[in-house]
């Protein structure tokens, strides 16, 4: 699916984020609004993205994984970390210095109802971006804005329908193709299918992976649907509590998840065939993932790991490389390197 | 073979609509034994939650109403029952769980308050009665500290937490039947997985048959038994789970399971989706109302609508043709265009 084409990008990465922080402060009391802590949505992730490639975020919810790519466009500011298109640091990511990076940078968001203004037609939605970045006339960007439909297979004719007209996997559609109107290089995909039919959801994720072909995009595409991201993504990264704890190929992830919670996590996914469902062993975890407004000591999956030591309390793994296989697979677990026990059939 | 706990036939449930009258639900019928898992999957409009809300009187009417059909539990049929006796069934004998724990639970009213209700009502439990009842529920459910927590407010426990209260509340009078309409969609995997599992044992505890209400193939194939596919208001297939999975016979379902990732793939083959959209009931076609997004359509599906037959394996499937012995294999889906 990947194809790196920029010979002269070799090395330098499209996008390159390094230990983003988003943390919201909060305080109590009426009169002294003293902040009391802050709930650390983001807590130092990092990771790279090529070009023409699909990188997965997964976790559950309240991981973080929204916050990274928001922060990534600076829809919320970081309050720490960088982030490096083709090398260069976004500076200050305040909106000027994000403007010409919107070119580059473009979103899809989770619900296809919400995320397009109900009182604007299509052609308007899709060809606002065209507005700002391009000097078109109004003609060109009528046949552009159409170009753009065929482009996500909508019906070019349907330039002066609105929103409510479409069903859901067609409103998809027209995000993708608002996302697509500026020519962008990285696509962060929200949750791009999970308010969708199952029938539907299988032409968006088919959709996404011909454009990716077609125009050499890359996607950090972040789902919870385990299966989805699978199917679609080269790399994936797991989040836990505003961090990653494991990221590599995923091949890797998927058939030698080293982390306990990514062991966990997989093996909590029923799967669409009864037999193995019958025989498979699951990992069930205790309790339910902590509040992040904590700071841990140790390694923040502490509390409800299966294999648990008393070293884990004291001070928090790092990602590192698993032995062999340093370049395509790092995990945040001391013991990751042993061979664990694996639930998954 | 012993007589069903409930037995559903030809249900139809029609709504008013500015349009006419909308058939969400069309002579439906189906079965359920005691203790088993009978799964009921579908797209959003399908019709399989307004199925369940229709036994349980639960339509809003106007502007919906029961059309036609009956359904019997324990000798009574629930659709033509006085709703004061169907108030002594609801809660008692069937219990339901819905998919958005925090809307289906009175913010104003404590666990404690939500769960006495309901025993004091139905098993006339004295007041300490009804609190160690609903105490020792939260228990068996999984709930830390329950003893101080069943004075708490839905708000104060998490989504999970929640799920498992409506679980709680809905096992307490020991009921024959849960219906449980998506209980874990709005929830983590992790989560999920410690639900589904609590239910199952639950009913294996209690012997309870359960209607599992979700969209979800994986959640299918990990707990039920028997499932029913509806489309458009309509059941078109029925099958033990395995033959479902494995020898299905009508082309929606085998579209479902083609659209599918599957989680241990390697990830590189294409999706097969079905194409074209989810249909609107009331702008059906005439014929099979999936015959417009059929890749093995004949003519005769435009013009005669297939009832369900029975096939070898005892499932039942309503398709004029046999996917299973059908001369072509699936096309590559035809380009979706609206």
């Amino acid at each position: 699916m990947s194809t790196t084409t920029n010979s002269q990008a070799a090395g330098v990465p499209l996008l390159e984020v390094r230990n983003l922080e988003v943390h919201f402060p909060f305080s109590h009391g009426p009169f002294w609004r003293r902040t009391h802590g802050a709930v650390r949505a983001v807590d130092g992730v990092s990771f790279t993205l090529r070009e023409g490639e699909t990188l997965g975020l997964v976790g559950e919810s309240g991981c973080g994984k929204s916050t990274t790519a928001r922060a990534c466009l600076n829809l919320v500011h970081p309050t720490g970390g960088e982030v490096l298109f083709r090398g260069r640091p976004i500076q200050g990511f305040d909106d000027r210095a994000m403007l010409p990076l919107r070119r580059e940078m473009q979103m899809i968001f989770q619900d296809p109802f919400a995320s397009l203004n109900p009182r604007m037609t299509v052609g308007r939605i899709v060809g606002e971006p065209l507005v700002i970045f391009s000097d078109l006339s109004r003609r060109d960007r009528e046949l552009e804005v159409m170009r753009l439909l065929e482009l996500v297979g909508l019906n070019p004719r349907f330039l002066n329908r609105y929103p409510h007209e479409f069903s859901g996997g067609q409103r998809q559609r027209i995000g993708i193709a608002r996302a697509l109107a500026v020519g962008p290089k990285v696509i962060f995909c929200d949750e791009p299918v999970s308010a969708l039919d199952v029938s539907i959801q299988a032409q968006v994720v088919n959709l996404l992976d011909d454009l990716q072909q077609q125009l050499g995009l890359a996607y950090v595409f972040i789902a919870h649907d385990l299966a989805v991201v699978r199917h679609i993504c080269d790399r994936v990264g797991v989040m836990y509590l505003g961090r990653i704890v494991e990221i590599g190929t995923a091949e890797e992830i998927y058939r030698n998840p080293r982390h306990p919670y990514t062991q966990a996590l997989l093996s909590a996914v029923p799967d669409a065939d009864p037999i193995t469902e019958r025989k498979r062993r699951r990992i069930v975890l205790k309790g339910e993932v902590p509040s992040p407004d904590r700071q841990y000591p140790g390694c923040p999956f502490a509390d409800r790991c299966p294999i648990v030591q008393d070293e884990c309390r004291r001070s928090p793994p790092q990602l590192e490389g698993i032995a062999g296989r340093e370049d395509t697979h790092r995990a945040a677990c001391y013991f990751a390197r042993e061979n664990l026990p694996t639930a998954i059939v | 073979m012993p007589s069903p706990l409930l037995q559903v036939e030809n249900l139809s449930v029609e709504f008013k609509t500015d349009e006419g009258a909308l058939r969400a639900v069309n002579d439906v019928s189906f079965s359920v034994a005691a203790g088993e898992t009978l799964g009921l999957a579908g797209e959003s409009g399908s019709g399989k939650s307004v199925t369940n809300l229709a036994l349980l009187g639960l339509i809003p009417s106007p502007p919906g109403r029961v059309v036609a059909g009956r359904a019997m539990f324990r000798g009574e049929d629930l659709l033509t029952m006085k709703p004061d006796r169907l108030r002594q069934i609801r809660g008692r004998h069937i219990a339901m769980i819905f998919q958005d724990p925090m809307t289906s639970l009175n913010p104003l009213m404590t666990v404690a308050d939500q769960l006495t209700e309901m025993t004091r009502l139905h098993l006339g439990h004295t007041a300490r009665q009804a609190l160690d009842h609903a105490v020792m529920m939260l228990e068996r459910v999984g709930i830390p500290a329950a003893a101080r927590r069943v004075h708490d407010y839905p708000h104060q426990f998490s989504g999970g937490m929640r799920q498992r209260v409506m679980i709680a509340m809905a096992l307490s009078c020991k009921p024959e039947l849960l219906i449980a309409d998506e209980p874990t969609t709005a929830l983590d995997v992790t989560i999920q997985a410690q639900i589904l599992e609590l239910i199952r044992e639950l009913q294996e505890q209690e012997g309870t048959a359960v209607i599992l209400i979700t969209h979800d193939l994986g959640v299918m194939a990990n707990s039920c038994r028997r499932v029913a596919v509806m489309y458009a208001g309509r059941i078109i297939e029925e099958a033990a789970v395995d033959t479902l999975f494995y020898k299905p016979r009508h082309p929606y379902t085998l579209g479902l399971l083609n659209s599918r990732p599957k989680l241990r793939s390697d990830g590189a083959s294409r999706l097969e989706p079905i194409p074209g959209q989810p249909p609107n009931v009331a702008l059906l076609p005439g014929g099979c109302a999936f015959q417009p997004r059929c890749s093995f359509a004949i003519d005769r599906c435009r013009t005669d609508r297939p009832e369900l037959r029975p096939s070898p394996e005892g499932s039942r499937f309503a398709c004029h043709i046999d996917v299973e012995t059908a001369p072509t294999h699936l096309p590559e889906a035809a380009e979706v265009r609206t």
